[in-house]
């Protein structure tokens, strides 16, 4: 009798995760939807950008002449194209997967539904799958990085798993994407990676805490701002630009350094979660002041639990 | 055969006179060996273009030779005697040139009996052919023919020829090899060595052949005088060519090469060649090493070192056979070969090659300027680039180049160049030697690549130099960095010792080293990366010689005055950590401040005091094991990390428990105080320390002899002289009271005639108790700011929140469970009111008391409580001294007050500023003189004073200079006023009665014999506050019930009676039995007030 309640306690709790996943992957849809309608309106101005650039120097063809087109302009392009294109078609893939989540969570709930007196055998069933998870739902729970496609509750499509319609999620609105999102995840993604180069290029400054700002916050005083100079070499921050915006971010030591201090400067939050290393949430948005730059808003930091 | 063959043509070459060949070809005639002696001797040589290496006699080279000394017009006599003078000098010179030479005896009498085919028969041969005796040298005591006994000569092993009895020697026709350092063997043959000697070698070899010939001469065994005089002359004529005929005392080795006997004289005068005395010249070679033989590196030989470099010749402008190296070793010599010289004078001198100085490779690490603190980029030309990104190039020197040079005299020698070769960037380095009596530097050159697969694109590690100090004043230096197996690192060198700790994946090292370590080895996965120069410490010109030291070791702080001569001031503390590597700032500041010291102390010119803080992280604590600096204990030094104070591996408290880590405390702070001695040029440091009597007698004993010990081990550690007297009436070692009583009477020379002086710290409230400029009274207290504030907040956190600014406190969370089991949390927490208390004062307190904050309030009405205990115990003493007879006047006694927990007494005014005649101050006499029982007089006015230095007081004390304060200041001798009735093993004190050690020693029994004088206190505040009308404080009968309270602080009294006992009475802090009962009452206000809100 002992064994049917808690088989039922079980099976509630299973149907009450299912139910919470099917709102976040809605959720997370509508954003994703959001973006990629955003992504192809940049796209499409860049592309219209292009066409004039072209026009203006009298080309007849669609294909750019590099000799006449200022090349670091079309570069630039070529690499902001380059991202929206792969930025959207990850989204598709985004849009695919959890339509495949949510038919599925679908199809789990209404099989829920319908068991009304589970036998003992199913809940022991039940109960395995539900105690001892497989490898693919480990990874996608505890010790994956913020920035990974994971920590977000996507898993890789299957070829047999084809996308959904989901035109009725698009009509919902949804809030806009965050002005340094994009940053953020090629930040993430180098760091992820352990590449310097590319965090090398990403970065616009390299900054520290000036001393006397370092002595004020030891002694606690609140007034000011923190306040940062630019370094050339030990730098503990770097400032990455973003749509007209300066984003400050941990170098990867400065981050890696946060598990195990979470220094009070003024300059992250810290909120903890069960993850395996830190990760930007969101980065500070900092200013430049004369030769000095101030953090103008905190930045958020998830560190391990 | 017919007439064309060979055979129609004589065999031989002309004779004078001619020979005619025999009747018939192919027939031989046989002749006797004069027949062969005489057509030897009568044969003619064209001068020959090609060499005749055979003669039908095998004695035919040695003939040959003979026919070169005796007879001048023979064809190829000066070929010859270049040979023989080759073969010669190879044996005169083989000490000098240092080769091997050893000689085999063949007798061929005795070989010809052998029955071996090959040896006998052909020992029979040669000795049925062998000369004539008559032109022998000499001559053989049993007569037998010289030439059956001969002496194959060797030099390193190759056969050179055999002994003569008529040239010497004979050289062999055909050397295998040539001989090293003898150049004239180099063609397979001997010639003249003339041109290969140099000047001092050439007067060797002349002096020795002189030598030869003066032997030949005076032998007594000689024979043939014609051959004698031929010889003679042939020697003579060579000395004149080598020399111009100068001649000087020979200077013969002290080996002789083995083999030889010592007869014939012939023979035996050439086993001792020419020593190398005889050709020692000046070296032109010898590095002149400046700094390093000043002040040798430990283990160093402090050997002449000397420079073998092929390119000396071109360099120098000088043949390599007259450079000189050492001794009698010429470049030519030794042919270049380090290993030739190292054979020879391995023992005398260090050899280095070019090869030896540079590194192999260069290695380069990510920007423009990844080191620090390195003069390396004032001697760089140029951009060194990688992927056309700036990168900063390792010095390219091998760890042998730090045995040779300071890093002082690199950055003189050193200079690097970027230059563009055909393959790409290179970086040329020059070293300039400094070669003993040479103007010119001799320059040493190396092109290095840069290569991309050098770079080592990696975050830069922390490496750091502690202390900044030259080695001329310090004698132990450390060198600190990550333990990195796969990055970069620095590798220790011989004479480095090597410490390691590990807290969870973070790895470091230290090294130490007897001397500062100006160049720094790095490695990356065992490969030899380079050095980093190291800017020297720079020597101070101060007229500074000594120091004078005053440390107050306390609870929660520790503070130190200095006087150099000019007064007592507090002196902002320099850490004097040098790094090295431009690491990342916070990264590296987190590191220092873990696991070594950080280069700077925040907030800065605040410290001291530091706080009492130590942390022992990468060290697994061992029990009865004391942690050593650096790599088991340091200091925690604040940090701008609001937390670091709290974490796992910080210790605090350990004035009072734990004592083991007061070693590792006091040991680094003295050695960092110390270091800014020797930085400012003192060259002795005075200490004079202060301990609280309220120190067991135990603890009092420990803490005095750890001083005496650290002073030992100072000496050692540093380059200065520390002096420690250990005795309390020399001044080294004082009581926390008497030294805070000093800063009064001393520094500040107020009045010490009718004073109490009150030194309110973390842990315990010194006081004493002075008449006309006499100690009437001491005693230490355990009752101050800690529990007078501290462990009040600790019970509630919300106020915290309230009060201070997260900067500063932190995350300090609402468990509050938690937060009153958090260890170091008072430590944390007196940080904390250190920075913040200013500001909490001037504003956030005026503000919310202005408000009418009844949690405030009735918070500071708690401190202010806890006060007036203070003074309620310190009329009780003077009720006590007056009834002993000691106190001449009657009435409150103004009160001098400090130390950190003073600052509470601020929070008592809503002002948040305590002044004279302010209400807490009323209070405060008031409480004092009812206690004590002295009528109200308005003539007497008992003010406190409260001092503008808090926590300085004591250690400005212990070395100020003033009024001479007299008394006996041991705490031993002056017993504590019970305050309370007490009994002890059955014994009972009176509440004016001073408390002794029982007979027995341990305590058996403890026990407050009622709580009279703590009910006369509460009665005496609530009607003191009543009496003055004060509301801004709040009496204590509002704060609690009445109803509940006695109870309670019976059993907090009766709880803390039980801790004593079973305790030896020594091991015990004095604890006088009032403060047992005010504590108790402090403890249960503090509680009601945390449950209430």
């Amino acid at each position: 009798m002992e064994f049917i309640f808690s088989g039922i306690a079980i099976l509630l709790s299973l149907l009450s995760f299912y139910v919470a996943r099917n709102k976040a992957s809605k959720r997370t849809l509508k954003e994703i939807l959001a973006k990629n309608l955003e992504i192809q309106k940049k796209l499409d101005t860049l592309q219209h950008q292009v066409e004039n650039d072209q026009k203006r120097k009298g080309s007849a063809t669609p294909i750019v002449n590099q000799a006449e087109v200022n090349s670091t302009e079309m570069s630039i392009l070529r690499t902001e194209v380059g991202y929206i294109r792969r930025g959207q078609q990850e989204n598709s893939q985004k849009l695919s997967i959890h339509g495949q989540i949510l038919e599925s969570l679908k199809e789990k709930q209404s099989t829920s539904d319908s068991v009304k007196a589970p036998s003992v055998e199913s809940f022991r069933q039940n109960f395995s799958t539900f105690s001892e998870p497989d490898r693919s739902d480990k990874e996608t729970t505890t010790f994956q990085s913020l920035g990974s496609k994971s920590w977000l509750g996507i898993e890789k499509p299957t070829q047999d798993q084809p996308a959904k319609d989901f035109s009725s999620i698009q009509d919902s609105p949804v809030p806009p994407p965050e002005p340094y999102e994009q940053v953020a995840q090629q930040y993430q993604d180098a760091i992820d990676r352990g590449d310097r180069q590319t965090l090398r290029q990403l970065q616009f400054k390299e900054l520290n805490i000036t001393s006397e700002c370092e002595d004020l916050l030891v002694r606690g005083s609140i007034g000011q701002a923190t306040k940062l100079e630019v370094v050339h070499g030990g730098g503990s921050y770097m400032v990455i630009s973003g749509e007209g915006r300066y984003w400050l971010f941990p170098t990867a030591q400065t981050l890696d350094s946060f598990s195990l201090n979470q220094p009070q400067k003024r300059i992250f939050d810290y909120e903890r979660q069960f993850l395996s290393k830190p990760v930007v949430k969101k980065p500070a948005e900092v200013r430049e002041d004369g030769e000095s730059w101030l953090v103008i808003m905190q930045g958020l930091i998830i560190v391990p639990d | 055969m017919n007439n064309n063959t060979i055979l129609n043509h004589p065999w031989f070459p002309k004779t004078n006179p001619a020979y005619s060949g025999g009747a018939t070809a192919g027939k031989w005639q046989g002749q006797d060996q004069a027949f062969l002696g005489r057509i030897a001797n009568d044969l003619v040589y064209e001068r020959a273009n090609s060499r005749i290496n055979s003669l039908p006699s095998p004695w035919s080279r040695a003939l040959q030779f003979e026919q070169a000394i005796l007879n001048p017009r023979y064809p190829t006599r000066p070929d010859l005697l270049e040979e023989l003078f080759g073969c010669l000098a190879t044996i005169g010179l083989w000490e000098i040139i240092g080769i091997k030479l050893e000689a085999e005896r063949v007798d061929l009498a005795e070989l010809s009996k052998t029955t071996d085919e090959t040896v006998g028969a052909f020992s029979r041969s040669l000795s049925g052919q062998k000369p004539p005796a008559d032109r022998s040298l000499y001559e053989l005591l049993d007569g037998a023919n010289p030439w059956d006994n001969v002496h194959i000569l060797k030099a390193d092993g190759q056969a050179i020829g055999f002994t003569s009895p008529t040239t010497l020697v004979c050289p062999t026709v055909h050397l295998p090899g040539p001989i090293q350092g003898m150049r004239w063997t180099s063609e397979h043959r001997f010639t003249s060595p003339k041109e290969f000697l140099s000047t001092q070698q050439r007067q060797a070899f002349a002096d020795w052949l002189a030598y030869i010939d003066k032997e030949l001469l005076a032998a007594d065994d000689r024979k043939n005088s014609n051959t004698i005089s031929a010889i003679s002359e042939v020697l003579a004529g060579y000395v004149n060519e080598l020399t111009a005929g100068r001649v000087g005392n020979v200077v013969l080795s002290q080996k002789s090469a083995p083999g030889l006997p010592p007869r014939p004289k012939a023979v035996s005068v050439l086993a001792r060649g020419s020593g190398l005395q005889a050709a020692a010249a000046t070296s032109l070679a010898t590095v002149e090493v400046g700094d390093r033989k000043e002040r040798p590196l430990p283990g160093a030989t402090n050997k002449p070192v000397v420079l073998v470099d092929t390119e000396m010749p071109s360099k120098l402008g000088i043949p390599a056979n007259e450079i000189t190296l050492f001794g009698a070793s010429t470049l030519e010599a030794i042919g270049g070969s380090k290993e030739k010289l190292d054979q020879q004078y391995g023992r005398e001198i260090d050899i280095i090659t070019p090869d030896d100085l540079f590194a192999a490779e260069l290695y380069l690490l990510p920007g423009e300027a990844a080191l620090t603190n390195t003069w390396l980029f004032s001697r760089l030309e140029g951009k060194p680039l990688v992927n056309d990104s700036p990168v900063t190039p390792i010095l390219p020197l091998s760890e042998r180049a730090r045995d040779l040079f300071s890093s002082r005299e690199l950055e003189k020698a050193c200079s690097m160049r970027v230059t563009n070769s055909g393959s790409g960037m290179e970086l040329e380095l020059t070293v300039q030697l400094r070669i003993s009596g040479q103007r010119e530097p001799y320059p040493l050159v190396k092109s290095f690549p840069i290569k991309e697969e050098n770079l080592i694109d990696e975050d830069l590690p922390v490496v750091a130099v502690w202390p900044n100090v030259s080695d001329e004043r310090w004698n132990k230096f450390y060198i600190f960095c990550e333990d990195n197996k796969t990055g970069l690192t620095v590798d220790g060198f011989s004479d480095y010792e090597l410490k390691t700790a590990r807290e969870g994946q973070q790895s470091v090292k230290y090294f130490t080293s007897g001397s500062f370590p100006d160049l720094v080895k790095l490695i990356e996965r065992g490969r030899h990366c380079g050095l980093i120069p190291v800017n020297t410490p720079s020597d101070v010109a101060s007229t500074v010689t000594s120091w004078s030291v005053g440390i107050d070791f306390g609870t929660s702080f520790t503070n130190f005055f200095v006087n150099d001569g000019s007064g007592a001031i507090r002196r902002p503390l320099e850490t004097r950590v040098m790094p090295l590597v431009l690491a990342q700032k916070e990264y590296q500041l987190n590191l220092l401040t873990r696991f070594f010291i950080p280069e700077d102390v925040l907030p800065k010119g605040e410290n001291p005091p530091t706080s009492t803080a130590l942390n022992t992280y990468g060290w697994q604590e061992e029990e009865l094991v004391v942690p050593q600096i650096y790599h088991q204990a340091r200091i925690q030094w604040p940090s701008s990390n609001a937390l670091s104070m709290r974490g796992n591996g910080v210790h605090t408290g350990f004035k009072w428990k734990e004592s083991w880590y007061q070693e590792p405390f006091l040991k680094e702070i003295a050695l960092v105080i110390s270091s800014n001695a020797a930085a400012a040029g003192a060259t002795q440091v005075h200490w004079a320390v202060s301990y609280p009597s309220a120190f067991s007698r135990n603890n009092a004993k420990i803490y005095c002899k750890c001083w005496t010990n650290l002073c030992a081990e100072l000496n050692t550690i540093t380059g200065v002289k520390h002096k420690f007297i250990d005795d309390s009436s020399e001044g080294s070692l004082q009581t926390e009271a008497i030294a805070f009583a000093s800063y009064f009477g001393n520094y500040l020379n107020h009045p010490m005639v009718h004073t109490a002086c009150l030194d309110v710290g973390g842990g315990t409230t010194d006081v004493s108790i002075w008449q006309d400029n006499a100690l009437l009274h001491q005693v230490s207290i355990p009752f101050a700011g800690r529990d007078i504030c501290t462990r009040v907040m600790q019970l509630k956190p919300a106020f915290i929140r309230l009060l201070f600014s997260s900067g500063s406190a932190g995350d300090i969370g609402n468990n509050e469970a938690k937060l009153r089991q958090e260890p170091n949390f008072n430590s944390w927490f007196d940080n904390c009111l250190r920075y913040e208390t200013d500001a909490l004062l001037k504003d956030r307190i005026p503000m919310l008391r202005s408000r009418q904050d009844k949690q405030l309030v009735e918070f500071v009405s708690l401190l202010a409580i806890s006060f007036a205990g203070v003074y309620h115990y310190l009329g009780l003493i003077l009720r006590g001294l007056m009834k002993e007879g000691s106190l001449q006047k009657q009435a409150a006694m103004p009160v001098y007050m400090g130390g950190n927990g003073a600052r509470f007494m601020n929070w008592l005014d809503e002002s948040g500023r305590f002044f004279k005649g302010c209400d807490s101050d009323e209070l405060m006499e008031k409480v004092q003189a009812m206690s004590a029982g002295f009528a109200a007089s308005s003539s007497s006015i008992a003010s406190t004073t409260l001092s503008d230095a808090f926590k300085d007081e004591t250690a400005c004390g212990l070395i100020s200079k003033g009024v001479k304060l007299k008394g006996v200041f041991d705490p031993r001798k002056d017993r504590m006023f019970a305050g309370e009735s007490l009994i002890i093993n059955g014994k009972t004190y009176d509440p004016l009665e001073r408390v002794t050690e029982p007979e027995e020693g341990t305590v058996r029994d403890y026990e407050l014999a009622s709580t009279d004088e703590l009910k006369r206190f509460i009665t005496n505040y609530d009607e003191a506050i009543s009496k003055l009308q004060l509301t801004s404080l709040m009496p204590i009968g509002k704060l609690t019930a009445p109803s509940r309270l006695w109870s309670e602080i019976e059993t907090e009294i009766r709880k803390a009676c039980l801790e004593r006992i079973d305790k030896e009475f020594n091991d015990l802090e004095p604890e006088p039995p009032f403060i047992t009962g005010l504590k108790a009452l402090s403890r249960i206000l503090s509680r009601e007030w945390a449950e209430r809100y």
